[in-house]
Order: structure tokens, then C-alpha cells, then sequence
């Protein structure tokens, strides 16, 4: 690997953590999370600030302490995280990543939500309305 | 082939904007035989070109314009916002066209009273209802009730509510009217795929089309309103698909850019005549915008819910809608039973880690109540020019700035209360809501009505107070914002305003 393709795959790995850690599903595996990376990275694609935002990112996560932020257990790069929530860059990924993963099938999966209804002939027949449990409670 | 006419041709009336307000204006004319030229800024949508998939919706709907301060939602596309609403429509309470009357002087406020009152509106309120055929009137069934409507409805009941009902529903239960009936499909605030929901773009402008007194212009953008020595106004200047800029004639102009762009459009066409912009002559063009209090409310419950098997908000709780000022603040709100997706759901609430991770995971036994409440108007609160930034066309785009009021803030607390006690009451758990200022989907005010000239901008017509052929036709001519969901209110307002129109054509005035 060239140092520059070194690096750039330094930056994924790093990105890719914080964006678990972002919206952090312990049953959602790392190929999702990594799916909706490339979909936001390909929202970006020909605009050159996302390349500043993802180093900008790493630069700064490291900043927040001596060893790589990569490096850190979970507790430790949460603190970083939250040092630098408040700035532009990450609010820009966290913005970004928020809609792809929670339209993720894998993510809708998990979650119960049962997305588009209109081939189904929407929900009138499956579901909508019943909230049986209700009468218990009344 | 609908009507098409000359850009020379000064006899149509050019209507800004084909949403609640232009659309209904549009067509209500042309169904009286005047001629009615209808520019919209964006583009016309057909089905199939409605998914469910409200990023890719906004996109569509064209709600992506710049401007700097707190987020609206806008659209630009036929049937403006009536594509994006989600079909509540309820009326407007006697006592909130006259906020000053009854709440008396709210420091820091800028109210007044309308120029109109409920008996004179109510009138029209009938008729827009037959028009967007609103479940509980002329007949309509009640609507379906959806599992957030249930809930609402169970935890409203142990609380001690007793205003709580499933019409009001603009979106047809059964089929009406050349619609069907609504399939329970979700996704109503991103179109509605079958056009169950009401929507200009179904029902207004294909039946303005059929009277052969409408053209409409699509992908037309409004850039100024020009005037004659006298102060009337003589034509739109606008921007054709292809960047072409354009001055179509007019005999008189209505103005329905959903408030935002409204403003701009009037404070762009500034003139020797009018150097702070058209209707701004008495200094409130832009001002006592308001946005109305917004909650959205989730409480995590016993078992499941799954919110999103159907109509998106169903059904009110009315009884908070009063004035009473024992709870300590002035003017009401009203509670809405709602349904969304994760990806809202997430947006909404805010946060990052964990805590938002762990809450969304509840998605199928989460319910959604939606709090929307009267916001009084305050004259700094308001839309401008931004000084430097420009558009395509090089037009300035706009500035809002707006906060919100301690009233607000008081009211936006006591439903967040209110709504916890009655999840509470069923069981549910971990309640948690949107505070602060929220984006508008309701915009109004910018043009408000006043019975004097130097009280707004506007008379009790929504024509311009000093220029006696322009109108506004959108939400920038309440007075006040009310609690309820503006849009069965613009559509009456237009209905009437129709009237006028054609009765100062009778008399020769326009």
C-alpha cells in the first residue's frame, strides 16, 4: 500500500467506528454499518469537503488524547466523541448517516418497521389498528 | 388541452403558487368563469412518480431551497404543501380570531384581532370542508382509527379528557368524489400515492383545467410583481424552465408562496413607489411571523403499537384547544395522534449514542403524540433579505429569525406534561419529546390581516391594504396563528377571497 492509501484506509477504519458508535445496535453487524458508510461517502462524491470532514474527523478524535483514538476502548472514544460533538464536521456525519441506516432493511428488520405498503395494498388489511392490548389496560 | 395565454394578455388574474391557497383561489375563479394564470415553481408529480420514500419525496416535492435561520418545510411542486400535509383540518375556535380581546395585552407580542370573525368565516369553513371532504362533516364517517389514534384515545379517557375524535380527517374514508377511499398505507406527508388525502394537485387544478379559464405554468418562478405610476400591479416577471426570464400581464395578482416565499417575492419587487417592497408601507411585511407551538411526544409502550401501519396523524384531543389561562398561559393547543418511520423517529429526537440507539430499538411499542399549539405573533419575529447571499437568479433569499415566546414555551411544557401523564396511564414508559424551536411546517403571518392599514398588511379580503389589485392568498394573512393546523383555514380564507374577487369584478373595481 502507497502511505497515501495507508491513510485513507486509516480514515475508514476510524470513521467506520465512530459511526457505531453514532447509533450503536449490538445486533447490527459491521457490514451494515459499513454499506451505509458508502452510501454517504457516495452522497459526497465529487464534493471535495468530504475528504476535509472525514480527515478533520480523525484529526481531531486523535487530538483528544496521547495514543490513536482508534486504539482507545469504547468508554474512552465515547469521551472523545462527545469533545468534539459540537463541532461542524461532526454533525455533517452524523447528519448524514442518521437517514441511510435507518432506512437499512437489516436496520427496519430489526426494529419491527415494516416500510413501503402501497404493492402490499397498504395496511388496512395487515395490521393497522390492532392494539389489543389496549382493552387490558383500560 | 387546458387554456393558454399571451404573455401580453392583461385580462387573467396571475395566481402565485398551487397549493392550499393558489390552487383553491385558481380554481374557485376559474369555476366563475375568470381567467386565471397559475405559476408554479416546481414541477407536477403523477403516481407513479410517489414513493414511499420520503428522502427521496423531499427531493421530488422540491422542499431544498437555501435560506439561513431555523428549518422549514416547504414545497415546490404542484399542489405546494397539500402534497406534504398530513390532512388534519380542523376549524378554527371562536375566541382565537380575537386573541387580543381575549387574552389581553401579552407583553412582547404584537396581537391584534382579526378583521373577521367565526360566524363570517363559518360560512366558507362549510364549504371547504365539503370541498376536501373532511371525515365528521356533510356526512362523512369518522375515520379509520389507527393504533396511535387507540392509544391517544385509551390514555386520554383515564385522564379525564372528553374531546377526543377521529374526524376532522381531510383524506377520505370511503370513497368521495372521484377519490378513493385510504388504504391505511403510512407515508401521507410524503404524497399520497392513490390520492385518498386531499390535495390541490387532484382535485383543484385538473378541475381548473376542465373550465378552459386556467392555464397552469409549471417550473415558473415568480421573481418580482411590477406596478404602474398609479400603484397598481400590471404583471409578474418570472423565470421560465429554461432560466428565461418572462413578464406575464395581469389584471390583478394573488400572492401564495407559503409564507416564506411570499415575503420574499413581495420584498424583491421594492420600487421607487414602494422602496421597502410591495404592502410594506405601514413597516410589517415579514413581520409577527409565527410558526405555532410544536411537540412531537414519544412514550415507549406496554406492548406493540407499530405506529406505522397507517394514516400518519388521525384524530384530536380538542380539549386544551381553550383559553385558560389558570394553566398559565394565554391561547390553546391541540394533540394529534401520529405515525412515522425510525429515520424521523431518530431525526426528532436528537442525540447520538446510546440513549438514542437503545430508545429506537422500542420502535414497534412506540407512540407519537403531536402537540401544535397557538404561537402569538411578535414583531421580531420575522422573514427579511439576506444581505449578501443570493439566489440563481441573483435575488436575494431569506433570512428568518424567529424565537419563540415564554407563552410558547410555557404551553410547549404543559402538553409535554399532559401527554406523559396520559402514556403514563396506559403503561407506557420513558416518555420523551422535542422541546425548543422546532421545524416549521406551519408558516404564517408575514402579511397578517388588520380592520387598520397600520396594523398589517393586509385587509379583511387578503388584498394588500394600499394596492388595490394585489392579494395574498396563503397563511401570511392570519392574524394570529390559532391552535389548529392551518390548512382547512387557508382553503376557507381563499374560498371567500374568490367571492371578493368576483364581486369587485362585478363592480368594476379590479
Amino acid at each position: 500500500m502507497t502511505s497515501t492509501a495507508a491513510r485513507a484506509s486509516s480514515t475508514r477504519t476510524v470513521v467506520l467506528r465512530m459511526v457505531r458508535l453514532l447509533y450503536p445496535h449490538d445486533v447490527i453487524p459491521d457490514q451494515v454499518y459499513a454499506e451505509v458508510l458508502d452510501r454517504v461517502l457516495a452522497s459526497f462524491s465529487g464534493k471535495p469537503e468530504l475528504h476535509e470532514i472525514l480527515v478533520n474527523t480523525e484529526k481531531a478524535l486523535d487530538a483528544q488524547q496521547e495514543q490513536p483514538w482508534i486504539d482507545l476502548n469504547e468508554e474512552g472514544q465515547i469521551i472523545a466523541m462527545k469533545a468534539i460533538e459540537h463541532r461542524d464536521f461532526f454533525a455533517t456525519i452524523r447528519g448524514a448517516v442518521q437517514t441511510p441506516l435507518y432506512n437499512h432493511l437489516s436496520v427496519w428488520a430489526v426494529l419491527g418497521y415494516e416500510g413501503p405498503s402501497f404493492e402490499k395494498g397498504g395496511y388496512i388489511e395487515r395490521g393497522a389498528g390492532v392494539v389489543d392490548w389496549l382493552k387490558r389496560v383500560q | 388541452m387546458a387554456r393558454q395565454y399571451a404573455l401580453t394578455d392583461d385580462r387573467a388574474v396571475v395566481v402565485i403558487g398551487s397549493g392550499a391557497g393558489g390552487g383553491t383561489l385558481s380554481n374557485e375563479l376559474a369555476q366563475k368563469g375568470i381567467d386565471v394564470i397559475c405559476l408554479e415553481a416546481g414541477s407536477r408529480l403523477t403516481d407513479d412518480d410517489i414513493a414511499h420514500d420520503p428522502p427521496l419525496m423531499i427531493q421530488r416535492m422540491g422542499g431544498i431551497d437555501s435560506r439561513s435561520g431555523p428549518p422549514v418545510w416547504i414545497s415546490k411542486t404542484v399542489g405546494g404543501t397539500t402534497m406534504r400535509w398530513a390532512g388534519i383540518a380542523p376549524r378554527f375556535q371562536e375566541h382565537e380570531f380575537k386573541p387580543r380581546t381575549t387574552y389581553g395585552t401579552l407583553p412582547d407580542t404584537s396581537l391584534i384581532d382579526w378583521p373577521l370573525t367565526l360566524q363570517e368565516l363559518a360560512p366558507y369553513y362549510g364549504k371547504a370542508e365539503f370541498k376536501m371532504g373532511v371525515t365528521g362533516t356533510h356526512g362523512i364517517p369518522p375515520f379509520f382509527e389507527t393504533s396511535s389514534y387507540k392509544v391517544m384515545k385509551a390514555g386520554a379517557l383515564k385522564i379525564g379528557y372528553k374531546e377526543i375524535t377521529a374526524t376532522r380527517n381531510a383524506i377520505n374514508p370511503v370513497a368521495r368524489d372521484g377519490r378513493p377511499g385510504c388504504a391505511q398505507m403510512g407515508f401521507c406527508i410524503s404524497g399520497c400515492k392513490i390520492g385518498a388525502k386531499w390535495s390541490t394537485l387532484v382535485t383543484e387544478i385538473p378541475r381548473a383545467e376542465a373550465t378552459d379559464h386556467f392555464e397552469l405554468r409549471t417550473r415558473a418562478t415568480a421573481l418580482r410583481i411590477n406596478h404602474d405610476a398609479s400603484g397598481r400591479v400590471t404583471g409578474v416577471v418570472y423565470a421560465d424552465e429554461t432560466g428565461r426570464m418572462l413578464e406575464q400581464k395581469a389584471r390583478a395578482v394573488a400572492v401564495a408562496g407559503n409564507v416564506v416565499e411570499t415575503t420574499r417575492l413581495l420584498l424583491n419587487s421594492a420600487s421607487n413607489l414602494f422602496p421597502n417592497g410591495l404592502g410594506n408601507t405601514f413597516g410589517h411585511l415579514g413581520r409577527n411571523y409565527t410558526r405555532h407551538v410544536f411537540s412531537f411526544i414519544f412514550g415507549v409502550m406496554p406492548e406493540l403499537v407499530n405506529m406505522h401501519r397507517g394514516t400518519q396523524l388521525v384524530g384530536l384531543i380538542q380539549d386544551e384547544q381553550y383559553h385558560k389561562p389558570e394553566r398559565g398561559f394565554a391561547g390553546g393547543y391541540l394533540l394529534e395522534a401520529m405515525g412515522m418511520d425510525p429515520a424521523r423517529a431518530v431525526a426528532l429526537l436528537g442525540g447520538w449514542g446510546k440513549s438514542i440507539s437503545d430508545y429506537i430499538e422500542h420502535y414497534s411499542r412506540l407512540a407519537v403524540i403531536f402537540l401544535c399549539g397557538e404561537d402569538p405573533p411578535q414583531a421580531s419575529n420575522r422573514i427579511a433579505l439576506h444581505q449578501t447571499q443570493r439566489d440563481q437568479y441573483g435575488l436575494p433569499v431569506s433570512v428568518i429569525e424567529y424565537t419563540m415566546h415564554s407563552n410558547s414555551t410555557a404551553m410547549q411544557r404543559h402538553g409535554i406534561y399532559q401527554v406523559g401523564q396520559l402514556y403514563a396511564s396506559v403503561g407506557g414508559t420513558d416518555i420523551r419529546s422535542t422541546e425548543g424551536v422546532q421545524i416549521a411546517a406551519h408558516n404564517m403571518g408575514v402579511a397578517r390581516m388588520s380592520a387598520r392599514p397600520n396594523d398589517g398588511v393586509t385587509n379583511r379580503w387578503g388584498r394588500v391594504h394600499d394596492v388595490p389589485n394585489l392579494f395574498v392568498s396563503d397563511g401570511s394573512v392570519f392574524t394570529s396563528s390559532a391552535a389548529a393546523n392551518p390548512t382547512l383555514t387557508i382553503v376557507a380564507l381563499a374560498i371567500r377571497q374568490a367571492d371578493h374577487i368576483a364581486e369587485c369584478m362585478r363592480r368594476g373595481e379590479l
